[in-house]
């Protein structure tokens, strides 16, 4: 009787502790990235070839500067992106870059350049 | 024509010459205010009302002009190289000749921010 009662008791508490193991990893999976502007400064390469040359153009289909993107809004770079990943904004350039990017990525990037000032 | 009026006329010729070329900034501003950009961007460009839009204040204006004829071709619905499509900003961006997308472009620009180019 008591083995049988041990028994219950382990099986209550795996009832218990089981979907623990299960639900936690997936809402961390779910939780959205935080950014880490420590860890953007080694994704920047990218950027700072066109974004961090004064007077610096691009040239299709129109010639213009591409935008300053110290100081922008991150939550807006990180829309900008997501479009860019999206295929909702095209442009060559951006597309391939974008595509390259992790959530991470974008998160720590858009928190670098935001707070760039 | 003496030589008074003759400089006159010559002063004002040069004003129309580069009037036609510039951008008309109080176009500009009218534009922003009549299409109530500042319900979504904010009064001042760069006070935006949900961080998800962009700060406008002081981004270079070709590129600005860039984005807008961007959405007008998104909006118009071919799937081209470089164009955004945007229910919102697609809706307000074919409403615009493009006169006024080089005016209002430069009367954003002209807004202080601190938008800059850095590494």
């Amino acid at each position: 009787m008591k083995v049988l009662n041990t028994l219950k008791r382990s099986l209550y508490l795996l009832a218990v502790v089981a979907p623990c193991a299960i639900v936690g990893p997936a809402r961390a999976a779910d939780a959205p990235p935080v950014a880490d502007v420590q860890a953007a400064r080694d994704k920047i390469s990218m950027c700072i070839g066109c974004h961090g040359i004064k007077g610096y153009k691009a040239s299709f289909p129109e010639v213009y500067h591409v935008p300053k993107i110290a100081g922008q809004n991150a939550k807006y770079i990180e829309a900008a992106l997501n479009e860019y990943r999206k295929g909702s904004r095209s442009h060559p350039t951006m597309d391939a870059i974008a595509g390259s990017l992790s959530d991470q990525d974008i998160v720590d990037l858009a928190a670098y350049y935001a707070n760039l000032k | 024509m003496n030589r008074q009026s003759f400089a006159v006329v010559a002063l004002s010729l040069t004003f129309v010459a580069s009037g036609a070329h510039a951008a008309d900034l109080a176009a500009g501003r009218a534009i922003f205010e009549k299409l109530n950009c500042a319900s979504c961007h904010g009064a001042d460009a760069k006070t935006s009302v949900d961080p998800a839009y962009p700060i406008l204040a002081g981004q270079h204006a070709d590129y600005l002009a860039h984005a807008l004829k961007a959405y007008q071709r998104g909006a118009a619905g071919a799937t081209v190289a470089n164009s955004r499509k945007n229910p919102i900003m697609g809706a307000f961006a074919v409403q615009l000749s493009s006169k006024d997308i080089q005016d209002v472009s430069a009367w954003l620009s002209s807004l202080p921010s601190d938008l800059a180019v850095r590494q």
